[in-house]
């Protein structure tokens, strides 16, 4: 059985449709990144995973539906919903205290043990510390629960590169041990490319393109050609091409390599590059049909 | 579109390790109850502060008339009885009417205070029920602010007999007669007084829990604009408002029926402070309460849904 089944997931507000027949599967043990443009779909989606909102169609996670079962989902699911959810006028002590009440898979020493590398005590106040220090205790909570669902939205929003870094590498080196699923959107992409074992790209509500790390590496190839190139380069398909400096960049989806390297310098696109290729494709075909 | 992330572990779902326990309904209700505790301080401060101040006016009142006591002690035995145990009833009655107060403008940011802060998000990712949180926000005026009422204004209570005593004596009057006067049954019948008050009041409590989890906003006007809107179309339509009178009852009668305390009178109500007077058909005998009750399970059970259903927008 999946970690997460999602099939033909729906949500409108009034005439707006916020997800338009979603579906996903998303097994043990993996990362999925959920990539997309602002108002996509990915916070409405997260939160139809979570229990937070009512949606159209069938949702399962870790075999229950969380639209009737939140609060026992949320014993073997943690959730952060963006960086500044936590309230403000807690202080560090009363949190770990809550939490510690309420949750039976979290454990305290462990959270203690993470706070104790940063510079939070336990009598700071959450309205006093920086942003990026309330995201790193927020995270020290949620790494300290032992649970089989981790989902993330946007965790890092407002955040600086370095805190950024710190927050990725930490979830990765004390959080990931292989068993645990992790679901995290976000529009840093190249960020968080390294992390993800599956990534799948919304927009308008849809998920437009999905797959694998190991299959995205494999499959996509960047070429760099010179102008005298570019025809015999167009003639290959690329499915995006731009001009850098008086050079083509083309990508191209499951094109021969070595056909590639005759034409240019290539390489593997950032799944940033092939995030612009697929949205930028969709506006021009959108424009096409207008 | 289909999204298929495939597995790189042997681990089933089936064969993944049990979860713990999840928490007993209790225990999260114990925290939650704390939790609001440590966010809402003031409602300790508050009943204490009123406390503070009618016990130092009584005390003053004692060092700068001693003699005011033995005055009174001098009177015939139901005037004095009366004119002995005015204070207590008051100072119970003020403090009461203090966390009244309190637990109204706490119920009403109780629920609509974590929407428009975002800290629902947080709240909503720990394994705690919608039901658990509403009901540990009504347990805060419906069990917690009642027992702080009834501790501090015991504390109160006692300074104030210490200090009549001591004016007393500085006056060589005999303690032993104003002791006779204060009633050692008073405690019991002041936790009836809380019991009742709060049990009277509780539909009121829900009706603002159920209106802080509906309002978007500015649940303050939309907790007292209806009723009083309802009231004065009534007043303006037929020339009377029972709608007016219901929510004044509601309001004022737990205090009469709780402390002997007639907010409405001018003159001074019978002492209220022996074990004998306390009579609880007049309120559990009296469909009104058993109504009042119903209907506060109903809001309660309104405000559990508004809270799982309520969307961030």
């Amino acid at each position: 059985m999946p970690c997460i089944e999602v099939s033909g997931l729906r949500k409108t507000y009034g005439s707006t449709v916020a997800l338009d027949g979603i579906d996903l599967v998303v097994e043990e043990g993996r990362i999925l990144g959920l990539v997309g443009p602002n108002a996509a779909g990915k916070s409405t989606a997260l939160h139809a995973l979570v229990g937070l909102i009512d949606c159209e169609g069938s949702i399962r996670v870790l075999g229950k539906d969380p639209r009737h079962e939140r609060h026992r989902l949320m014993n073997d699911v943690s959730f952060i919903a963006d960086v500044a959810v936590l309230p403000r006028w807690i202080r560090v002590r009363q949190l770990l205290d809550y939490v510690a009440g309420v949750h039976p898979r979290f454990d305290r020493a462990k959270a203690e043990g993470f706070l104790a590398r940063g510079q939070i005590r336990a009598s700071d106040q959450v309205r006093k510390l920086s942003k990026g220090t309330v995201t790193q205790l927020h995270l020290a909570v949620i790494m300290a629960i032992d649970s089989r669902l981790l989902v993330l939205d946007e965790p890092t929003l407002g955040l600086d590169p370095l805190a950024r870094k710190k927050f990725y590498d930490a979830l990765i080196q004390d959080y990931f041990d292989h068993t645990r699923t992790i679901v995290v959107s976000t529009n840093q992409i190249d960020e968080i490319q390294d992390v993800l074992t599956d990534f799948a790209f919304l927009d308008g509500g849809r998920i437009v393109l999905a797959g694998s790390m190991d299959a995205f590496e494999s499959r996509y190839a960047q070429v760099r050609v010179q102008p005298e190139q570019l025809d015999a380069a167009r003639a290959l398909g690329p499915i995006h091409e731009r001009d850098v400096f008086g050079q083509g960049v083309l990508m191209f989806d499951g094109a021969d390599r070595d056909r590639l390297e005759r034409l240019g310098e290539v390489r593997t696109p950032t799944l940033g590059d092939l995030f612009v290729a697929v949205m930028e494709g969709r506006a021009r075909s959108q424009e096409v049909v207008r | 579109m289909n999204s298929t992330a495939s597995t790189t572990t042997d681990r089933a779902i089936g064969s993944a390790e049990a979860p713990r326990t999840a928490t007993p309904f209790l225990r999260a209700l114990q925290w939650s109850v704390r939790l609001e505790l440590w966010q809402h301080r003031w409602i300790v401060i508050g009943p204490l502060v009123a406390a503070f101040i009618l016990v130092a006016t009584f005390v003053l009142e004692a060092i700068g008339q001693p003699g005011h006591i033995a005055t009174l002690l001098a009177r015939a035995p139901e005037a004095r009885r009366v004119a002995i145990a005015h204070p207590y009833g008051l100072s119970a009655g003020m403090i009461a009417m203090a966390a009244f107060f309190m637990g109204i403008f706490y119920c009403i940011e109780a629920l609509q205070s974590e929407r428009s802060d975002r800290s629902i998000l947080f709240w909503k990712s720990l394994p705690v029920s919608d039901a658990t949180i509403v009901l540990s926000k009504a347990w805060i005026p419906l069990v917690v602010l009642p027992l702080i009422v009834y501790a501090v204004t015991l504390v109160a209570q006692t300074i104030m007999a210490t200090a009549s005593t001591l004016a007393l004596i500085s006056t060589g009057g005999d303690p032993a007669v104003l002791w006779r006067e204060l009633s050692l049954e008073r405690p019991i019948v002041h936790l009836y007084g809380v019991a009742v008050m709060a049990i009277l009041h509780s539909p009121l409590y829900a009706w603002i829990l159920m209106v802080s989890a509906w309002a978007r906003r500015r649940a303050l006007i939309w907790v007292f604009l209806p009723p009083y809107l309802i009231g004065a179309a009534e007043q303006l339509a037929l020339g009377h408002s029972n709608v007016k009178k219901l929510i004044g009852h509601l309001i004022m009668e737990p205090f009469a029926r709780g402390f002997a305390l007639d907010p409405y009178a001018h003159s001074k109500m019978p002492a209220f402070d022996r074990v004998a007077q306390i009579d609880p058909a007049s309120v559990f005998g009296q469909p009104g309460t058993w109504i009042g009750l119903a209907a506060t399970t109903l809001f309660l059970i309104i405000a559990i849904r508004f809270r799982r259903d309520r969307e961030l927008t």
